[in-house]
């Protein structure tokens, strides 16, 4: 009998993060999830990330969320979202990464530069229309071609984000790429959590992934 | 054998997140080199940083170097060509501030060229330019400059490193790697395995395949020391699809432990790690190589021990081998055997025996 993966995400206490929002979804499609974040009280940016017991967590979970916007919190997120990778690569949790524009703008060449420095373990790879639009034009890229190119040169197996302002969802592979009309979903968002809902049954190889990507 | 291990970029389990914390904690953890990561083009606000790892470096023999851009299009139209060298010109000049002992380059896709000789020429005069810029940013520095950075008069410039690709479309065989390097003197090849594994469609099993590689290095390019990168790869039809933790993969370390532990002697080798799990694989490959060494040196003092009892007892080696193969097969056969003595029933007996075969059954 299959059971829906569990999700986890590294995200804000008031859940204003693109990996809360993720989980909050996912929760909504039925998939087990849980945020990580500070205790009660306890202020984000310092928070103590060592009594996160990640090896406890990711016993059952499939997926680790990150929002690539959290190293720019404080010591205490940016530890917290590197160990969680960490363990997820040692646990046999994939790693999802959501890369979203940061503010200040300023802060997103640094930003994009620690997640290039987590590229190897990334497993999907995934970023907002305004985050194509910033890295595009950052790393001097063709935007047609960009998911394609961020995959081919980091080797992340999956690389999607969302085009044509909000329309459509591009999805990279190393066996193909394709588009997905997204209208149908609230937002990119909605359509990710499916995606990566759909992902772990939907069979090997690129007509599985698009077969997760088209989910209904 | 000068054997060097380390992660490329700050370790996963440093504290901190600067190249000279993760440099602080390369040396805790029993390795010493370490690969930057310049992967994003470098900013005047980072030199500091690398200026001060460049004096660690000096001070601590932990051997840096630099990776470029994580792409490059050198082969591709003149516009492209000229955005990947300005990516580069960064991390040269900071190479040279880091004390960089090699520079790590991708050429990138065969772009307007077919694979062959004229793509390799191409390449070759790229790469010609590089060394040169190289060698000028090493040369051109006032009397200050000295006391900043003892190493630029005392030891070699950064040598440019060109890496193996992992995939059929890019520039990038050990053979067109070797070739260019051939060509251009200040270059070194580096293999990258994992690539090199994921190219030849799992080629990398066996230490003879490495014995292969060496040689073929050696023979082709010349010298005794080796720059490399090893990971788990996943790969597909002859391309890298992603790297991996070593356990999970087909490309295995223990192969390449033992052809440097037996056959490694001659070579000067950097080993960086570029597994999702850094500095725990560069450990992990420490341990396979001192496993590998410590099986060898025991295969060692069994032989050596063996032709001193062959002297002291008048045989040849060969012959005191036989005599120890018959004594073993012959406390084989007498551990394989029951012991009849103990066993067996005494037959001339009259007393009553319970060692009958039934008796195994009856025991409770």
């Amino acid at each position: 009998m299959k059971s829906p993966p569990r999700l986890i995400s590294l995200g804000e206490p008031n859940e204003s993060d693109l990996a809360s929002t993720l989980a909050s979804i996912a929760i909504a499609m039925d998939v087990p999830s849980t945020i990580v974040t500070s205790s009660p009280g306890e202020s984000f940016e310092s928070f103590d990330h060592g009594v996160i017991d990640w090896k406890e967590l990711m016993e059952t979970a499939h997926w680790m969320v990150n929002d690539s916007s959290l190293v720019n919190l404080g010591q205490s997120p940016a530890m917290a979202w590197s160990a969680s990778m960490t363990f997820a690569e040692l646990e046999g949790c994939r790693n999802v990464m959501l890369v979203d524009m940061v503010d200040p703008p300023e802060l997103m060449p640094k930003t994009w530069g620690l997640v290039i420095g987590k590229m190897r373990q990334i497993h999907v790879l995934f970023f907002t229309n305004e985050a194509i639009e910033f890295v595009t034009a950052l790393e001097r890229m063709d935007k047609e071609n960009f998911l394609s190119e961020v995959r081919e040169k980091t080797m992340v197996p999956i690389v999607c984000g969302i085009t044509e302002e909000g329309r459509a969802a591009s999805v990279s592979h190393a066996m193909g790429g394709f588009d997905v009309d997204i209208r149908s979903h609230r937002d990119g968002l909605v359509w990710l959590a499916g995606f990566l809902k759909s992902l772990p049954y939907s069979g090997t190889g690129i007509g599985g992934i698009r077969e997760a990507a088209s989910w209904q | 054998m000068p054997l060097k291990l380390g992660p490329a970029g700050v370790p996963l389990s440093c504290k901190g997140r600067t190249i000279v914390e993760g440099m602080d904690d390369i040396t805790a953890l029993g390795l010493e080199a370490m690969e930057i990561q310049t992967v994003r083009p470098v900013q005047p606000k980072h030199f500091d940083q690398y200026w001060q790892a460049g004096i660690l470096s000096w001070d601590s023999g932990i051997e840096m170097n630099l990776h470029g851009p994580y792409y490059a299009e050198l082969l591709g139209n003149r516009r492209e060509r000229n955005r990947s060298l300005a990516k580069m010109e960064a991390s040269m000049q900071a190479g040279k501030i880091i004390n960089a002992r090699h520079l790590v380059y991708h050429v990138g896709p065969y772009g307007e060229y077919d694979p062959g000789s004229k793509a390799n020429e191409q390449v070759a005069n790229i790469f010609s330019g590089i060394v040169d810029r190289v060698r000028s940013i090493w040369g051109e520095q006032d009397e200050d400059a000295y006391t900043a950075f003892p190493w630029i008069s005392e030891q070699e410039p950064s040598l440019v490193g060109i890496e193996t690709s992992g995939r059929q479309e890019l520039w990038g065989t050990v053979e067109e790697v070797l070739e260019v390097c051939n060509h251009v003197e200040g270059t070194v090849p580096v293999l990258n395995i994992g690539h090199i594994h994921a190219r030849g469609h799992g080629s990398m099993r066996t230490s003879e395949d490495y014995a292969e590689l060496f040689d073929m290095v050696r023979e082709t390019y010349g010298g005794s020391k080796f720059y490399c990168h090893f990971a788990g790869i996943e790969h597909r039809m002859g391309n890298a699809l992603h790297y991996t933790q070593i356990k999970k993969s087909d490309l295995k370390f223990e192969p390449f432990a033992e052809f440097l532990a037996e056959e490694g002697d001659w070579m000067d080798i950097t080993i960086i790690s570029d597994s999702p799990l850094l500095e725990h694989d560069a450990m992990y490959m420490m341990q396979h190589y001192d496993k590998a060494r410590q099986r060898l040196m025991e295969i060692r003092a069994r032989d050596e021990r063996r032709v001193k009892l062959a002297r002291e007892s008048g045989l040849t080696p060969e012959e005191l081998e036989q005599l120890e193969q018959e004594a073993a097969e012959a406390r084989n056969k007498m551990e394989e055997d029951p012991k009849p003595s103990a066993a067996a029933p005494k037959a001339s007996s009259k007393m009553m025996s319970f060692d009958t075969p039934e008796d195994d059954d009856d025991l409770f």
